[in-house]
């Protein structure tokens, strides 16, 4: 058997080249992972951690925020309803009036609405690409 | 299950369902774990206080779509983290260091303060990138799985091992390094 069949048939590595490691073999790094971090960190960070003394709100102060936010989150879904319902309204009667005047000049804003929209998208998804790929590399 | 948990998984359950009380008080008995995750994750305390306020309000919003598979500790941080990391992506990559160096500034200061020592180990975990030390510290001090740290960080399980793997060697180096350094001195 070739050293490639081999390979293949192992399932034991990966396009790169390198070995991909088994089960125990990535819990022996875990656990060895684990133990250096303790060694390094696992005292200094605990002993910060009991010295944190946070200063939590008292318990009345976080059923305030609790009533308040939902009450302005409520109020915030209304507005949005109601401004979406009257852009919606604005937008179909204009679309309307521009159909029953000029049948191409309604086709000709259908046609950019839609490559405006496809151009929003192209170019958020590659914003979003780029802040992903600056992130995760 | 002990009184304590039934208790909890009751509050949990009227928290869900809308009440207000049961909510407020879930916040409060977990706003010293999360103000002291995020402090740790972020070292810098300004930032740490406005995403526990943050992550609160994430809360309130979204407690209707608690199914409490995880424990309400596990929910809360996985909303901090997601929020500490989209900050960190608006931000990007080239944070100003000064400011990053103040607020640690900060922390060592209150430390001092208190008589208090501030092991140089801190400095250097305090030297990784957000996206480096935030899994080190999800994975080894929290004891979070890869697969939760991968889905919270939106990256694909090898990237989390591999920066775990990266950000201990980097700080073995840089903590042996100064060893070093502390030794030649001598």
């Amino acid at each position: 058997m070739t050293g490639r069949r081999l390979e293949r048939n192992s399932g034991e590595t990966r396009k790169g080249g390198g070995f991909r490691k088994t089960q125990p073999e990535k819990r022996a790094t875990e656990e060895e992972e684990a133990k250096a971090f303790e060694e390094l960190l696992g005292e200094p960070l605990r002993g910060w951690d009991e010295r944190i003394e946070p200063s939590v709100p008292h318990l009345l102060e976080l059923e305030e925020l609790v009533t308040r936010h939902r009450e302005e989150s409520s109020r915030k879904l209304w507005r949005d309803l109601f401004m979406l319902w009257l852009l919606g309204i604005l937008v179909i009667s204009g679309m309307i009036l521009l159909y029953r005047w000029n049948v191409i000049a309604f086709a000709v804003l259908q046609a950019l609405a839609a490559a405006g929209a496809v151009l929003f998208l192209a170019v958020s998804s590659r914003k979003n690409r780029e802040a992903k790929r600056r992130w995760t590399t | 299950m002990s009184a304590n948990e039934l208790e909890a998984s009751a509050q949990i359950r009227l928290a869900v369902r809308g009440d207000t009380k049961a909510l407020a008080s879930l916040l409060h008995d977990h706003y010293a774990l999360l103000y002291k995750y995020m402090l740790k994750i972020t070292m810098n305390k300004a930032l740490a206080e406005d995403l526990v306020q943050e992550t609160m309000l994430k809360a309130i919003e979204r407690i209707g779509t608690f199914q409490a598979k995880a424990k309400f500790s596990t929910w809360l941080i996985s909303i901090a983290t997601r929020l500490y990391m989209d900050e960190m992506r608006r931000k990007g990559r080239e944070r100003k260091w000064q400011s990053d160096e103040q607020a640690l500034q900060a922390i060592r200061f209150d430390a001092a303060m208190s008589r208090e020592e501030w092991p140089s180990a801190l400095d250097a975990l305090a030297g990784l990138p957000p996206d480096v030390r935030v899994p080190i510290m999800l994975k080894h001090y929290y004891g979070y799985s890869y697969e939760e740290i991968a889905q919270w960080l939106d990256i694909p399980l090898g990237t989390v091992r591999s920066r775990l793997h990266n950000g201990l060697s980097r700080l073995r180096k840089e903590l042996n390094d100064d060893d070093g350094t502390q030794t030649g001195t001598k």
